[in-house]
């Protein structure tokens, strides 16, 4: 008892440095373990958060990515500015809140109503099958899917526009034309995610008490009710978080595939802030233009996580962090 | 629990058969249909007869993509990018993770953070472009593996599942005085294949799938990854993409050229489409372990 008390004075006792060459000692070999990963993750993720630095500065091709030698570039907000007051900034901002929205509106209940579905399957190996089919389209990769949808709606011998030739309607060149691009990539995009996002509510969905549904059965409740007034509320949580995630990557929409599909002729819509970052930056060399337009584009994803996650906490008690 | 049949059942019954029966071939049906006009006669394909199942049946479109030596090429690449970058992906994600599952390391709620903010902030695609240019790593092949070495999300996966072994299994190690290099190769590993399975899924997908990192660092064609070539065959339609395919050697060949583009989305998707019913009960694993604690 008492050489446990000297131990534990001994302990308080030591210095931050002297505490700091015990934990060394002791974890050296976690140390090791760590360094490599631990280097990749500065070098390609820390790093090029300190280049966001150009966004400040007028970075040249072969200029100096960090001021080390002397900051005699400085602009401030200059690029900022330039983007706000050209006539491109409100048709980025605005068709890449139009793209997000639309894809949240109708990809996010997709998977809800899925889940529900395929936990009414009493059959276990159909739904294994079921569900399995449904979760294959998320392994196919975006240059795939696009090709399929230029297949599908190709202006020659495309499958639509030989069904409309048939009913004696002209072709119609849905990928070169404006107003086909949104549906387009939002009906592809359901495609892609509705069946392999219903994994997690199927999970919520297995957690729910069975002995609910065995009361409301005995309360003469039917299995339609059920869904809405037993599983549905059970899984609130789970939509909510995702909820929060999915409007926390609002901005965030995926650029890979816009990029595959836009052309010239669509630009108008679907032209977003991510599309016009790699066209301004990569292709014209205007990197600190670009890199200033995304750090604004990651700026207002984290405040709107933020929100979200406030807003679902104040309301419902649920968040994320 | 006995249940009567109501005519309240046998409708819901109805409806969800049918609903369930519309999902399957939604889902299915560009797959099939693609398949369909890549093996059907091509005149059939051409007509656009070719709704859902084959008319007619020829393997030309298919042979003509088989015998391209720059397609072959392009998927030797993608195979190099995807087994190279798979193992290089779990081993570094295991690497960081195991020391962060180590409840006694002094620095791990530090480094935790360090990998948690990486998913919340990144940089973007300008200043990630450059330090790559910067590297040295422009035309490398390289460049497509090492600045997506570790994903956070996947080293909170690894880690929670790290996290989940019994703590006596560390306990009793160390007392027999094993090094922490000793648990996690003899110990840890061995009993890790579930996530490593997961990781290698995910993360072989991600490299057999990906096209973006290969139009941002790559201009030399004989690095290209097969999704390069598929986006200028199928979606940009260069005549360029199509050298080295032989067109001479059947007459009609615009037929056929019209099929190619099919024949190549089927040639892509095809490992994956074999791979998929022995893989499949891993993705479900990978959604719930990262569902748990993240």
């Amino acid at each position: 008892m008492k050489m446990k008390k000297t131990k534990e004075r001994s302990k308080a006792q030591l210095t931050p440095l002297g505490r700091l060459a015990r934990n060394l000692k002791r974890d050296w070999q976690l140390l090791v373990l760590i360094a490599f990963p631990v280097a990749y993750f500065i070098i390609f993720k820390y790093v090029p958060m300190a280049g966001l630095n150009i966004a400040f500065r007028n970075y040249k091709v072969g200029g100096q990515l960090f001021p080390v030698r002397g900051l005699n570039d400085w602009q401030g907000f200059r690029w900022f500015k330039e983007f706000f007051e050209s006539p491109f900034s409100w048709r980025v901002i605005r068709n890449t809140l139009i793209l997000s929205a639309e894809q949240l509106l109708v990809t996010f209940p997709a998977p809800i109503i899925l889940a529900l579905l395929f936990n009414e399957i009493r059959h276990v190996r159909v739904k294994g099958f079921v569900q399995t089919v449904s979760y294959l389209p998320h392994f196919i990769s975006v240059a795939v899917v696009v090709g399929i949808i230029y297949n599908i709606f190709s202006v020659n011998a495309g499958l639509v526009n030989e069904i409309r030739a048939r009913m004696g309607y002209e072709a119609i060149d849905f990928l070169q034309k404006a107003q086909y691009f949104r549906p387009l990539y939002v009906g592809s995009s359901l495609w892609q995610t509705a069946g392999f996002s219903s994994i997690i509510y199927a999970a919520a969905i297995a957690g729910v008490d069975q002995s609910l549904y065995e009361a409301a059965y005995i309360d003469g409740s039917t299995r339609f009710k059920n869904v809405f007034y037993i599983t549905l509320p059970s899984i609130a949580p789970t939509i909510i978080t995702m909820l929060i995630l999915a409007i926390g990557r609002l901005m965030a929409v995926g650029y890979e595939k816009v990029l595959l599909m836009y052309t010239p002729a669509t630009y108008e819509v679907a032209d977003i802030i991510s599309t016009w970052v790699y066209r301004t930056g990569i292709t014209n060399g205007k990197f600190s233009l670009a890199a200033a337009v995304d750090l604004f584009n990651s700026m207002i994803n984290i405040t709107l996580l933020v929100m979200a996650n406030q807003l679902s906490k104040k309301l419902t008690d649920t968040s994320i962090f | 629990m006995h249940m009567r049949k109501t005519a309240g059942d046998v409708a819901f019954d109805v409806i969800l058969v049918l609903l369930v029966t519309f999902v399957v071939l939604v889902t299915l049906y560009p797959v099939i249909y693609v398949a369909s006009m890549a093996i059907s006669d091509p005149r059939e394909a051409l007509l656009g007869n070719v709704i859902f199942l084959p008319r007619g049946f020829s393997l030309e479109a298919l042979k003509t993509v088989v015998r391209n030596s720059q397609l072959w090429r392009y998927y030797g690449n993608t195979l190099w990018y995807t087994g190279v970058g798979t193992t290089l992906n779990v081993l570094t994600t295991v690497l960081m993770a195991y020391p962060l599952a180590r409840k006694k390391f002094f620095l791990g709620k530090f480094f935790v953070l360090f990998v948690l903010f990486t998913m919340f902030f990144n940089a973007g695609i300008i200043p990630n472009y450059l330090v790559v240019v910067r590297l040295g790593l422009y035309n490398s092949r390289w460049a497509l593996i090492l600045p997506t070495l570790a994903t956070a999300w996947y080293v909170i996966i690894c880690r929670s599942f790290f996290l989940s072994l019994p703590d006596e299994l560390f306990e009793c190690a160390e007392m027999e005085g094993a090094s922490e290099f000793t648990i996690l190769g003899k110990i840890v590993m061995p009993l890790s294949k579930p996530v490593i399975a997961v990781l290698t899924i995910y993360y072989g997908t991600t490299h057999w799938n990906s096209f973006f990192p290969a139009l941002l660092y790559l201009s030399d064609k004989n690095k290209f990854p097969l999704q390069i070539y598929l986006r200028q065959v199928v979606i940009q339609a260069s005549p360029e993409a199509l050298e080295g395919i032989d067109t001479e050697a059947f007459g009609q060949q615009m037929l056929s050229l019209m099929q190619v583009k099919y024949a190549v989305v089927i040639v892509a998707i095809l490992p994956v489409i074999l791979f998929y019913p022995l893989l499949q009960k891993y993705f479900v694993k990978g959604v719930l372990v990262g569902a748990v604690k993240g």
